[in-house]
This record gives C-alpha cells, sequence and structure tokens, in this order.
C-alpha cells in the first residue's frame, strides 16, 4: 500500500481538480473527513491512493432557521454545529455523544444514527441537498433547501452509507427539527434480557413519545438494564412517564431528568466505543431481534462477552467480543436469521446489490473511489 | 340535454381518477374503459367527432355497462354527471342504431304494459308452482336463450298473487286520517313482491293514513335509463294526470327506482311549457316510503321485540337518487330486540341496476357476489332494502350462495313487530 | 401495432386476459391525469413480479418502450405513453402482504391505493403518514415514483421519508431488492432512496415496505382568515419559527376563495385576501397549549376571525372549502394549468405575492393554494382553451413563476413531478453536469432506454 498524498482541500474545485490528477495517474482517491480510522483500512490497498480530506471545509455557509435548514461543508463536525444549531433552538437528531468528532460527510457516507435512532431515524432522513464531486471531477448538485423537491432525480441518498466510493460529498443542507420541550428516561435493571424484551413490547404497544428503548449489559456488571428515552412537551412526557411506571410495576427504576440523560450518554459512549473492529453488529427485523436477544440468553452466549447492546426501538444488535469468541458467537447468531419474515436481520459482511454494482461501474469504471473497502474490495466489482 | 351542453358536460371532466375508488364496474374489471374518467373521454372522442356514435361496437360495450349508480357523480371534484351523459349517449347509439329485439320485448313490450306484465307475473306464478321451472331449467331448453336463463334465476321464488288483486281485502276506511296518500305501486312490487306493497298499506293505515292506489303506468325509469326518452315521456305524462286527479297530500313509493324517477319528471319536462307547471306540482309530493314513516308520522309506541341481526343495503336511486340513508336505519333500530350491524360498502350498487342484471349478467353476477360477501361478514339475517329491484337481485344472490337469509323492506320488519303481517 | 410474435409471448406470459390491444382500449390508456395524451400499443397487466419480469426480458428483446402505470392520476404526464409500446399496468398487483404492529411496518403490493393502505392499517391505530389528495385512486407505487407529497407533509413529511425498502424490476428484467427488503441491510448503500422520484424511469416498483406511522390520539382544526396575503404568510412563518410543527398548514387566496364561496357559499367576508387551514395533532395532554399558541399568533399577525372545529362535522366544513378548490375553479375558466413550485418556507409570503403580482402584468386570473407549511405553491392559472393567445399569456407566466421560485432557491416542482410538461425547464435548475450525471445513472440502470423513455430526461 501506498498512501502518495493527503490532500486538504479548501473547497469544491480544488477537489475537483485533484480528483481528476489522481485518476489520470491511476491511483485510488480515498474521501476522509479527519481520516483517523481510514488509514489502518488502506494496509491491503491493491494500488496507490490519494486522500483527500474536507476537514478544512468545515464551515456553516447558510443557516435558515425560518426554513429549519442549514447548508455546511462536509468537513463540519456533529459537534461543532450542534453547538451552533443548540444556540438557537433547534437540532440535528443525531446525537453528539456517540459521534461528536465525525465530519458531516463521514457520517453520511457511513449513515449513522444517534441513540435516539428509533425516533429520529438515521442521518439519510435529514438530507434536503448535496453537493459532490464525481469521479470524473464534475462538481455536481442534488436536491434543494426545501422539504419538498421531486426536480429531478433525487440523489439525496444515494451517498448514505456509500462509504466514498461513488464521489466525495462537499456541501450538504440538512433539515432541522425544532428543540424539544423536555427529555427525561427511565433506567432500570432487569432480572434478564427476557424480561427487557417484553417490557420493550409493551413499551412499543403504548406508543408513547419513546426516543431510545436500549437494553443493554457490560462485564463488569453482570446485570441486564433497560434504558427507557421520551422527548416531547412537557405535559405528554410527564404523563408517558406515569404510563411507563405502569407497564413497569414493581420493578424497581429510576426516573433521569434531561440533564441527567445528557450524562448518562456521554459516560455510556466512554465506556463502550461502539466502532470496534471486533464489534458484531446485526440488525433488520425487529422481530427477529426479540428471539435472538432471548434465545442468545437462553444459551449463556452473553456471559463470554465484554458489552452488548440490544436496541429494541431501532432494531440493532452490538455486541463486543474478544477476537477468539467472535466467529463462534456470530456462528450461533446466524442461525437465528433464517427466520422467515418480510426483512432479514443481517450480520455478514454483505455483498452489496446489483443495483449499486450498476451504478457503481457507470460513475467509478475503474474502480478508483475508496478502491479496497468492504463495498469495493474483494471479487466483487471483479 | 342537446348536444352542446352534452359537450361541455363531458368537458367537466378534468381527468383526476377519483371515480376508480367507487365504480364498481371498474373494481372488477380494472379496466380504464369501464369507469366514469373513461367512459366520459370515450364519450367526448365522439362528441368531438373522432367517432361516431354506435360505429364502435366496444364504445357501445362500455357505455352500457354503466350502472348509472351515481356512485361517481356524487364523489367527484368537478361534479360530472356521468350517469346523464351515459343516457345521453345511449339515446344517441339507440337512435344510431334502433333498438335492438330484447330491448323492445322487454321494455316496449312488457314494461310499458300493465297488462302484459300481469300476463307474465301469472305465467311466472304458474311455471313456479307447477314445477315447469324445474323442468325448464334441467332441460336447459333455457340455455338458448343466455339472456332469458339468467332472468329465470334472478325471478322471485314463490309469487303470491299481485298486490292489486289483494287490495280490496287491504284497504280499509280510516277515521279522522293524518294524510291522504296516494300510493305508487310500481310494477315490480305489485307483479313480484306484493308482500311489501301489503306490509305498506295496512302499516299506513295502522298509523292513520287514509291510502289509495291509483291504477298507473310504468314510472319509465328503466326507459330512461336504457335511453328511450320518447316512452318516458309518454309514460310520465299520464302518471302524472292520474295522481293530479287525486289530490293526494303525498305521493308515496316503497320502490326507490320508481321514487327518484317519479321525482324526476319536473326535470324531464323542464322544456314542455303545457307540462312543466303539472309536473312540478307532481314531483313536489313524492316521497319515499321510510322517509315519510320516519319524518311525518309520530314514533311507534306499539312496536313489540323482534329478536333479529339487520344489515341495510342502500338502493343507488335512494341512497344518491332521493337522498335518503339515515331513515331506513333509523326505523330498523326503533324495533326492539333488532341488532343492527352496518355492512361494509352498504352503498355500492348490487348489479341489479334495473334490467343491468338481464343486460350484462357477467358484470352483474360479479358485482352482487361482492355484495353477499359482505353481507355474510355482517353475520346478519335480514337483509333489508327500500327497492324491488335490490330485492330481486339480493335475493337471487343470496340463493345463488345458498344463504340462509331473508331479504325484507324495513317497513315489512315494521308491520311484523306490530303484528300486522 | 406490436409485433406479432411479441404479442402472443405477451399473452403467454399474462394470459389473454391480461393484454388489451383494440383500438379503443389504447384511446383508454393514452392519457393520465395532465393534458398530455399518448397512445401505447398493448395494455398489460401483469399480476407478479415474475410476469413484469419476464415483460421487461421482452421488452429489451424486442426494444419496446414500456411505461409502468398506477392509476394513471400523474399530473405531469408520467404515466403517458410517449413512444407507444406497452402500457403496464399494475392495478391488479393491489394485495396488502403483510402488516407488522412491532416493526411498525406494512408490506404492499404496488397497485395498493394509497387509500385503502390506510384502511386496513387505521383500525390497528396506525396511518400511512403521505395522504396525497388523490389518496382514493393513486397507488403506493406510483406514490413512491412520483415522491408524493400530503397534507399531512408538515408535520410527517413526504412519500420518501415512509419507505423503508423494495422490490424492483430492472429493465433487463432482473428483479432486485432494496433497503430493508435487501439483504445486508444496514450494512450497504441503501438504494431505496433514488426510485423515490424517478418517475418509473429506472425500474419497476413491484413490492414496497412502507413505515407506519402511530395514528395521533387527537386533532384540532383552525381557519383563519386574514385581510392580506402578506400577513397570512407571516403567520405561517411565525407558526413554524415558534417551533410548532402543525400537521397542516394550507392557504387559499382569493381567487380561490371567491370561486369555492360563489360554489358552496360558505359565507366567507368577501374582503378576505387569505384563509389559512390549519390542523395540528398530538396527545390529548398537549393539544390545548399548542392551540393557544397558533390562537395568540393569529391574533398578533391580525387575522379577522378564527375558526375552530368542535367536532368532525365541523372539521369537515372547514375542509370543504379546501377540497372543493379544483372543482369550483371550472365557474370561473374552463381550463387551468396547476404549477407546483417550492420555496423554502420562509419565502412563501415573498413567492405568493410574486404570483399575485404576474397574475396583474399578464392579465390572467391566478388562483392560488399553497401547501404553506411546506413552501409548496399551487398557482391555478384560469384559462379558456378556445382563446389561444391566453394560453399563450398562461405560459409566459408560467415561466416567469418557474423563474422566480428558482432565484428564491426553490424548485420547478414539489410534488407533481417533471414528466414531460416540465422537461424544458430543467436547464433552468440544472447545470449540464448536473444533468449528464443524472443521465449517467439512469444509463446506469436502462442502458437501452426502455423504460418510461422521454420523462424526467431528454434523451
Ligand atoms: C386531483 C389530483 C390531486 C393530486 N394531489 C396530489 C397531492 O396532494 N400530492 C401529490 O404528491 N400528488 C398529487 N397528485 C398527483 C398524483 O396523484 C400522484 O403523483 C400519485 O402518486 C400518482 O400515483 P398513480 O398511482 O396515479 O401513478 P401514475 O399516475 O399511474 O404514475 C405516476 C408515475 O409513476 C410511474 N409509476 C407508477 N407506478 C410505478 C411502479 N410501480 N414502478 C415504477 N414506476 C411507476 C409512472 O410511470 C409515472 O411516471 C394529484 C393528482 C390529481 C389528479
Ligand atoms: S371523478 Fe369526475 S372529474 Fe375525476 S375523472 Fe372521474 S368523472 Fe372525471
Ligand atoms: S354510474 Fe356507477 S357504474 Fe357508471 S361510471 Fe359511475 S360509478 Fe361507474
Amino acid at each position: 500500500m501506498q498512501i502518495k498524498d493527503k490532500f486538504f482541500a479548501e473547497n469544491p474545485q480544488e477537489i475537483a481538480q485533484k480528483v481528476i490528477e489522481a485518476a489520470d495517474e491511476g491511483f485510488g482517491i480515498v474521501p476522509c473527513g479527519k481520516g483517523t480510522n481510514i488509514e489502518k483500512y488502506l494496509a491491503s490497498a491493491n494500488k496507490p491512493v490519494v486522500m483527500i480530506s474536507t476537514e478544512r471545509m468545515d464551515s456553516i455557509q447558510e443557516f435558515e432557521r425560518d426554513n429549519l435548514s442549514v447548508k455546511v461543508q462536509a468537513g463540519i463536525t456533529l459537534a461543532q454545529l450542534q453547538k451552533e444549531l443548540h444556540e438557537h433552538d433547534v437540532f440535528l437528531p443525531l446525537t453528539v455523544e456517540s459521534h461528536g468528532r465525525r465530519t458531516i460527510g463521514g457520517l453520511i457516507a457511513e449513515n449513522e444514527a444517534g441513540y435516539e435512532e428509533y425516533a429520529y431515524g438515521k442521518i439519510q432522513d435529514y438530507v434536503l441537498g448535496l453537493e459532490f464531486v464525481t469521479p470524473y471531477g464534475e462538481i455536481v448538485k442534488t436536491g434543494g433547501k426545501t422539504v419538498k423537491n421531486v426536480s429531478g432525480y433525487d440523489f439525496t441518498r444515494l451517498f448514505a452509507n456509500s462509504l466514498g466510493t461513488l464521489g466525495i460529498i462537499t456541501s450538504i443542507t440538512l433539515k432541522l427539527r425544532p428543540e424539544v420541550e423536555k427529555r427525561a428516561a427511565v433506567i432500570l435493571e432487569v432480572p434478564s434480557l427476557k424480561e427487557a424484551s417484553e417490557i420493550s413490547k409493551k413499551i412499543i404497544q403504548e406508543k408513547l413519545v419513546t426516543v431510545t428503548l436500549k437494553g443493554y449489559k457490560d462485564h463488569e456488571n453482570d446485570k441486564w438494564r433497560l434504558i427507557i428515552g421520551l422527548a416531547g412537551f412537557k405535559e405528554t412526557v410527564k404523563h408517558h412517564l406515569q404510563k411507563i411506571k405502569k407497564v413497569l410495576g414493581s420493578l424497581n427504576y429510576s426516573e433521569l431528568d434531561q440533564a441527567e440523560v445528557n450524562g448518562f450518554w456521554k459516560e455510556y459512549y466512554q465506556k463502550f466505543p461502539i466502532y470496534e473492529d471486533n464489534n458484531i453488529v446485526g440488525m433488520g427485523d425487529k422481530r427477529v431481534l426479540f428471539k435472538i436477544a432471548e434465545s442468545c440468553e437462553k444459551n449463556n452466549l452473553f456471559s463470554q462477552v465484554a458489552f452488548s447492546e440490544v436496541d429494541f426501538g431501532a432494531g440493532k444488535l452490538i455486541i463486543k467480543t474478544p477476537k477468539e469468541t467472535k466467529e463462534t458467537i456470530k456462528e450461533s447468531l446466524l442461525a437465528y436469521n433464517q427466520e422467515k419474515f418480510n426483512f432479514s436481520f443481517n450480520f455478514q459482511k454483505p455483498q452489496p446489490g446489483l443495483i449499486y454494482k450498476k451504478i457503481k461501474t457507470a460513475l467509478d469504471p475503474n474502480n478508483l473511489m475508496f478502491p479496497n473497502n468492504r463495498l469495493t474490495g474483494g471479487e466483487y466489482l471483479g | 340535454m342537446d348536444n352542446k351542453e352534452l359537450k361541455k358536460k363531458i368537458r367537466e371532466c378534468n381527468r383526476c381518477g377519483f371515480c376508480q375508488d367507487v365504480c364498481p364496474t371498474y373494481r372488477y374489471t380494472k379496466n380504464e374503459a369501464a369507469v366514469a374518467r373513461g367512459r366520459v373521454r370515450l364519450a367526448r372522442l365522439i362528441s368531438e367527432g373522432k367517432y361516431k356514435w354506435g360505429e364502435e361496437d366496444e364504445i357501445t360495450e362500455h357505455i352500457k355497462t354503466c350502472l348509472l349508480c351515481r356512485a361517481c357523480v356524487v364523489n367527484c371534484p368537478s361534479s360530472v354527471i356521468t350517469d346523464e351523459i351515459m343516457m345521453k349517449a345511449r339515446e344517441e347509439i339507440n337512435f344510431a342504431k334502433g333498438f335492438n329485439l330484447f330491448h323492445k320485448l322487454l321494455y316496449r313490450g312488457f314494461l310499458s304494459h300493465q297488462e302484459r306484465l300481469k300476463v307474465a307475473g301469472m305465467l311466472a306464478r304458474f311455471y313456479d308452482r307447477s314445477g315447469a321451472r324445474w323442468i325448464v331449467r334441467n332441460s336447459g331448453v333455457l340455455n338458448t336463450f343466455r339472456k332469458l336463463k339468467n332472468m329465470e334465476n334472478i325471478l322471485p321464488m314463490g309469487l303470491k298473487p299481485p298486490l292489486r288483486s289483494q287490495l280490496p281485502e287491504i284497504l280499509k276506511q280510516v277515521n279522522k286520517p293524518k294524510f291522504r296518500i296516494g300510493y305508487f305501486a310500481g310494477c315490480a312490487t305489485n307483479t313480484f313482491f306484493s308482500d311489501i306493497g301489503k306490509a305498506a298499506l295496512l302499516y299506513l293505515q295502522h298509523r292513520g293514513c287514509q291510502v289509495e292506489v291509483p291504477e298507473i303506468q310504468c314510472c319509465g325509469g328503466p326507459h330512461k335509463s336504457a335511453g328511450d326518452m320518447e316512452e318516458a315521456k309518454r309514460l310520465a305524462k299520464e302518471n302524472i294526470v292520474t295522481f293530479l286527479k287525486g289530490d293526494y297530500d303525498y305521493i308515496i313509493s316503497d320502490c326507490a327506482t320508481c321514487g327518484s324517477t317519479l321525482k324526476e319528471y319536473e326535470e324531464l319536462f323542464k322544456n314542455d311549457l303545457q307540462m312543466k307547471e303539472k309536473a312540478q306540482q307532481f314531483s313536489e309530493k313524492i316521497l319515499d316510503l321510510n322517509k315519510f314513516i320516519a319524518d311525518y308520522l309520530p314514533p311507534d309506541e306499539d312496536l313489540k321485540a323482534l329478536d333479529k341481526k339487520v344489515t341495510y343495503h342502500d338502493p343507488c336511486h335512494l341512497v344518491r337518487g332521493l337522498e335518503v340513508t339515515a331513515e331506513p336505519r333509523e326505523l330498523l333500530k326503533r324495533i326492539p330486540g333488532v341488532e343492527f350491524r352496518e355492512m361494509r360498502e352498504a352503498d355500492w350498487c348490487c348489479g341489479g341496476a334495473g334490467s343491468y342484471c338481464f343486460t350484462q349478467q357477467e358484470m352483474s353476477a360479479k358485482i352482487l357476489e361482492g355484495k353477499i360477501d359482505n353481507f355474510i361478514e355482517t353475520g346478519a339475517e335480514i337483509l333489508a332494502t327500500s327497492c324491488p329491484a335490490c330485492t330481486m337481485q339480493l335475493s337471487a344472490g343470496l340463493r345463488k350462495k345458498s344463504v340462509k337469509a331473508k331479504v325484507k323492506h324495513p317497513v315489512q320488519l315494521l308491520a311484523e313487530s306490530v303484528g300486522l303481517v | 401495432m406490436l409485433d406479432k410474435h411479441l404479442l402472443v409471448k405477451l399473452k403467454s406470459i399474462v394470459g389473454k386476459e391480461d393484454i388489451l390491444t383494440s383500438k379503443i382500449s389504447r384511446e383508454v390508456y393514452a392519457y393520465d391525469s395532465s393534458p398530455f395524451i399518448h397512445e401505447p400499443e398493448a395494455v398489460v397487466f401483469p399480476e407478479t413480479t415474475a410476469e413484469v419480469a419476464e415483460i421487461l426480458k421482452l421488452s429489451e428483446a424486442y426494444s419496446i418502450p414500456v411505461v409502468p402505470r398506477g392509476a394513471g392520476t400523474c399530473l405531469s404526464g408520467g404515466a403517458v405513453s410517449l413512444y407507444g409500446g406497452i402500457s403496464l399496468v399494475l392495478t391488479k398487483m393491489d394485495k396488502i402482504l403483510d402488516i407488522d404492529t412491532v416493526n411498525e411496518t406494512a408490506l404492499v403490493e404496488t397497485g395498493v391505493t394509497n387509500l385503502n393502505l390506510q384502511k386496513a392499517v387505521e383500525p390497528l391505530g396506525f396511518m400511512f403518514a403521505p395522504d396525497p389528495a388523490s389518496q382514493k385512486a393513486a397507488t403506493i407505487g406510483g406514490n413512491v415514483a412520483e415522491c408524493a407529497g400530503g397534507i399531512r407533509g408538515v408535520k410527517y413529511g413526504v412519500t420518501k421519508d415512509h419507505v423503508l425498502g423494495l422490490e424492483v424490476v430492472l429493465p433487463g428484467g432482473e428483479i432486485v431488492t432494496t433497503g430493508a427488503l435487501a439483504s445486508g441491510y444496514g450494512f450497504i448503500p441503501d438504494l431505496t432512496g433514488i426510485f423515490s422520484g424517478s418517475e418509473g424511469t429506472f425500474g419497476i416498483i413491484t413490492k414496497i415496505l412502507v413505515k407506519l406511522t402511530v395514528m395521533p390520539e387527537t386533532m384540532r382544526t383552525m381557519m383563519a382568515v386574514f385581510d392580506s396575503l402578506d400577513k397570512a404568510g407571516e403567520a405561517v412563518s411565525a407558526i413554524i419559527a415558534k417551533g410548532i410543527v402543525p400537521t397542516t398548514l394550507e392557504i387559499m387566496d382569493k381567487s380561490m376563495i371567491r370561486a369555492v364561496d360563489d360554489f358552496l357559499k360558505l359565507g366567507f367576508p368577501r374582503d378576505a385576501e387569505a384563509v389559512l387551514l390549519l390542523e395540528v395533532d398530538g396527545y390529548e395532554v398537549e393539544i390545548d397549549r399548542q392551540v393557544d399558541v397558533i390562537e395568540e399568533i393569529f391574533r398578533e399577525k391580525k387575522a379577522s376571525s378564527v375558526q375552530s372545529a368542535k367536532d368532525r362535522t365541523e372539521r369537515e366544513k372547514l375542509w370543504l372549502a379546501r377540497r372543493s378548490g379544483n372543482g369550483a375553479l371550472g365557474r370561473i375558466k374552463p381550463a387551468y394549468m396547476v404549477q407546483d413550485i417550492t420555496v423554502p418556507r420562509h419565502r412563501l409570503p415573498q413567492m405568493l405575492r410574486f404570483v399575485s403580482d404576474i397574475s396583474k402584468k399578464y392579465d390572467i386570473t391566478i388562483a392560488q393554494m399553497a401547501h404553506a407549511g411546506d413552501g409548496n405553491l399551487h398557482p391555478h392559472l384560469l384559462y379558456d382553451p378556445d382563446d389561444p393567445e391566453e394560453f399563450e399569456r398562461v405560459e409566459e407566466a408560467s415561466h416567469e413563476i418557474f423563474e422566480t421560485a428558482l432565484k428564491m432557491d426553490g424548485t420547478l416542482t414539489g410534488e407533481h413531478g417533471i414528466g414531460l410538461e416540465k422537461l424544458p425547464f430543467m436547464k433552468l435548475q440544472f447545470s449540464e453536469k448536473d444533468i449528464s450525471f443524472m443521465k449517467r445513472v439512469k444509463k446506469a440502470l436502462d442502458t437501452n432506454l426502455n423504460l418510461n423513455k422521454g420523462k424526467v430526461l431528454e434523451l
């Protein structure tokens, strides 16, 4: 592997220029924000690469509060942006605690979500417009500033989870939400994961202003806990806390106010960094997740792991395990994936589908963009 | 409607497609030609000169498969009068091509002549009682006349003597009557469903109305739908004269089709200086039987419990013609012991649509089947409705699916509850 | 007419019941709800995904254009067969396959109508949030293909915000899945998004996994009358700025109000320049306070009257005016052209004003209504089809409206699509590079350009 160059761009034109130059040389092109995590991936690159960083493109270009929109350069970090938005009583529902230091461009490339994903979805749901540089070095715009827009094709979501393989995002217009009036949470220790999943099912049925619904466990403390987060108008949050209490019956719980909720998540993500190679991540149909959670517990799978999180709201499972046990655990998890439901629950390193292949081939015939990550590496694009 | 007016009305359709949701013929064909938007479009192509009336059989066919149920009309944001456009179209087609044999036989032969209909009724009765029905059905004689075969499936079973022949026993003098009623005993009630008429007459008298049943002509409804305006007018004229002579407070009909047709006499003669005023006087007095009972008579006090689960089918001509929907339901709910269950799509056409069940058998059967399925879903044992044509069609549908349930007019249940029948 | 062999093969795929080729059937599939009319050569009704795939393979083999069609309520000409070929009518694929209350999703075939989906999920306490005015007829597939918006859009967003996954048949006949229906969901690019608003040019959508939304506990409907369009527009901005997210925020201008009032005799004040129709929904405990804040804003902005619906019937009455708009306009002029420009929300008052001025400039009647909470305007430019000179002015006015909306960072169309109608104006909004990128993606998926060619892009 060779990193030929790491280029810190100041504007889209420079990026376009750099892309053209790199392509002429036949070098791979790797877009990055800070790029701290990326270099190690490049170890196995099959050709020399040029890294193009948007780190220095970190300004807020247009903030139109009355339109509930903000246009930013791709290199701005989430924390930077949220701070500004906070002052104006609006927010992007992607929580800083887990992703604060990452750039917006990078968050889109991996289509990230925060701990309130259950209610607010992923970052792709907030992209109104994009500007990007294509693998041919053209600067292209899609979408715009309006919440409704069907003019021409909509490529605002094309880059979500594209992992930098389709182009380099330079600027993004995001849809914002008015800040919620009140947040609160209930947290409790549950006797077993089964209990947590039973309670979660009931909470879902209650149709409350639930924004988080997660069970988690760490190796220090061999107990499962469940956190139920609420956000909304103050009357409603108060009322729904009552309803949750009813569901919990005689179980002991503690209630967190807004400040405590923030504190909780800060600590949570310090303790459990969710981006680690050895994590097993699965997501998809919640019905499968409920089953997996229960069966894993029955088979004592979770006793060997360092940390696990079951997001009953968003339908996601994260297991942090020592390298040695990763494969065996994964094997047993895959067994539950045979369930015939309408949509699947996935663990595998999946193959991107045919549509991606067709588009990728047309946009980047020489496979220059991020040539060896999990989408473009290997046999797949052949 | 003249041609200029027709063209204008046709153009009011802006092709929004909303009629797809309510048009029964579209539901079962999923064919754009069999929904108001398509039918009006075809009429437009003709009115703009691309084709001629009657020239394209396919167009004629799509115009004829319209039930004239008006579901599209009342749901149309632009208030396009598809039913009237279709009637006008049929008139034009008839004009261009002449009437077909079946039409002549049925409409001008039978329905226009009370005497002949009486004979038909008698024949039918004989045929029903004598066992000829069984022989005919099994020997396949009727197969040669496909249309007639379906007619024989739809004709009601167990016919009673016509209403008219029972009148001397039914009608009586009422003391200090509250209202003087002229009862319009339509062809179907008289010939096929004398039970409905009998219950109505007995009940009205019981509630203090003096009732007379004048000799009438067919209301002309079937002729209108077939585009035979000339005959419709001739019949209407006679009826108007007959009833105005009687000077009744109200003219009441138990038949949705008759009722709405009579109400429209006014419209029929709006350009006829001579008849206009009379028609208006006549039409003003027309009331549906349910509405009259519910709104004009004091509430019943002597109803006895009938433990029955009942649902109600809205005849097109009542729900969208005379706009009567709440009243029959109210009457049913009045009866102690009756458990009223609303039926899904209660106001969808049953596919009877006058003679449609004879002329468009396949489509009619599909629509009917959907209706009966909705009925079965309610779990009711009585399917109430207020139109003899619907009664005939629905009964046939129940028979075909071997559903043990009865079709009744709300007034029959009232009469039963009071102990009159 | 199509090649005989091809017809035989088509028949063997779908059965003879499901193919129409007569002159008259082609007439009734030549249109959608737009003014464009182009006849297909055959109308085919597939009933399964496999049939769709077989048909597309044939289309590739014979180079026959295919135009997918749902209910045909498209307002921009998307569903008409510009180059003849096959009109692929998907209304017979109309089954709701699954309603899943744990994941809060429903899996439907493309031809299910929006209203039928609503009816199916309502008893379970859910709704499908997008509710276009055409919901009685329009299909979910058509909603996705046009990225339909609805009355509830202010709070709940547009169709693409409620689609989790698709089953699609690509032009070569390959059956693929995207999003949550694809294996690898969550780890690979989710290409569901590019099909939203693709107007049937990328592939045929056969199944859709939609997100269901919890039915709000309660809702309030209000109507405020203003004596100037500006004040009404400002009230809209003030409400958004206050952090209140209404479900619905509709505006009607004087011409529209008068037409409706003449039609329905609702008794609107004759000096009413603008009417705002607003709905908020939510939980019982929170709703009254929202209503209070909104009423306060209406007072501040000097509404001449504010009405609240007390029950369902009153709500229906308030809505009647809005819903009767289109129909009522027929009383002023026999025809109209309706535009669909959208501007950033804070530009709405300015845009409304501009349109009023334009109507004076070109001496035409423009009746305005707008999904104000989304910045989506529907100016109705009225004309008499028998007066070509007036129609010309209408076209010129439209052009100017487009240009102005774009200058305000707006867009040509918020929900009706480019179709055939706005094709000539694409260049106003997009650079050559933007368009060539679109073409590249189109060709990547539809190399031989058989699928709904001539819509969205000139090819
Ligand atoms: C009176 C009226 C009111 C309307 N109100 C609204 C509104 O409030 N909001 C709004 O957004 N729109 C509205 N529309 C526009 C229209 O109803 C919507 O665009 C609707 O989503 C179209 O659905 P359809 O089933 O009729 O699709 P069609 O009109 O049949 O097709 C629309 C487009 O989608 C393509 N298509 C259809 N099905 C598929 C499929 N399965 N796969 C791929 N492509 C497909 C077609 O090729 C065509 O390009 C309105 C239209 C009318 C007439
Ligand atoms: S609902 Fe009315 S305007 Fe719309 S297509 Fe049908 S007939 Fe035409
Ligand atoms: S009258 Fe009835 S059958 Fe005829 S087009 Fe209208 S809805 Fe359809």
